[in-house]
């Protein structure tokens, strides 16, 4: 093994612990019986503690937004922020959390490549459309109660 | 911790939560297209998006009336969770500079397996074999899409 295999490993193993915890505070808030009442103090807490985070790594690497950034980012920030509020307001509704969070992250990645063909012209291979249409399948199933 | 079995359930109107959430992580992706064609740099874009992301979410609070008075748990178990996650967005970010953005992305999207995991071992929810053979079908569907990736790849041979 290299060492550019060893540090893709080691950084996506980080990624993969640290962003599968992330979600994982909704459903302990949710099960103290707080996720109704503090949704939105939550939130707040989530994405100021990202923001503190990565605006120190900002300045340790001193980058500044630029215009683009600042204005794809808020999209994309709005984005973010409906995700966790929508992923929240499911869990409130009594959908499992082992039924929210594959059906949340995983939706994303049937409709991304959908808007990729229809939006950037992107080519799908046949694996590509069975897979797109096994997700559509599983979603269905995890809709019906 | 010790918590009552939960009964897989749910109600029509969240399940449209689901797909409402599904929307906002799917602007994020297409977000980071249109930031991919603009020459964006990762760590400002990053940032801002979390600060924006705050920016609502107080909007939202001060609507409540409460604003952002909170128990210091709340604030104690998001800080965590939060700083959790932007630091598996900067991994990623560092990470793709060594490897496939496809194969690197895939293990992102399979990391929601932990919280699911995590509620079923921890607060002992219930899978129905409906549910089971739709959480099958996800990771069918996350391999086919990971097989289209590599095929574009073996056609086109240059990395993000």
């Amino acid at each position: 093994m290299n060492n550019s295999r060893q540090a893709w490993m080691r950084w996506m193993l980080l990624a993969f612990v640290a962003n599968g915890l992330g979600p994982f505070g909704l459903k302990i808030l949710d099960e103290r019986g707080l996720a109704a009442a503090y949704r939105y103090q939550y939130l707040i807490g989530w994405f100021g503690g990202g923001t503190v985070l990565m605006l120190a790594a900002l300045l340790a690497i001193r980058q500044l937004p630029g215009k683009w950034e600042l204005l794809l980012a808020a999209a994309m920030g709005l984005g973010a922020f409906g995700g966790q509020l929508f992923s929240s307001l499911a869990l409130a509704h009594k959908i499992p959390g082992h039924v929210v969070f594959p059906a949340t992250t995983g939706g994303s990645l049937f409709v991304v490549p959908l808007v990729g063909v229809l939006l950037f012209g992107e080519k799908i291979s046949r694996y590509g459309i069975a897979g797109i249409l096994t997700g559509t399948a599983a979603l269905l199933l995890l809709s019906v109660s | 911790m010790c918590a009552k079995p939960r009964q897989a359930g749910g109600d029509g109107v969240g399940f449209f939560y689901i797909l409402l959430s599904i929307a906002g992580f799917s602007l994020i992706a297409v977000g980071a297209k249109f930031a991919d064609l603009k020459r964006c740099r990762p760590a400002p874009l990053c940032a801002v998006m979390y600060a924006w992301a705050m920016a609502a979410a107080s909007v939202f609070a001060l609507e409540t009336g409460r604003g952002p008075r909170a128990p210091a748990g709340v604030y104690g178990i998001a800080v965590l969770f939060g700083v959790s996650a932007v630091i598996g967005a900067l991994a990623l970010q560092n990470g793709i500079r060594y490897g496939k953005i496809s194969t690197s992305w895939l293990i992102i999207n399979l990391s929601a397996a932990l919280p699911a995991a995590g509620s079923v071992l921890v607060y002992h929810e219930q899978v129905s074999p409906r549910k089971a053979l739709a959480l099958v079908l996800v990771a069918i569907s996350v391999f086919l899409l990971w097989l289209d990736k590599n095929r574009d790849q073996a056609k086109e041979p240059c990395e993000i």
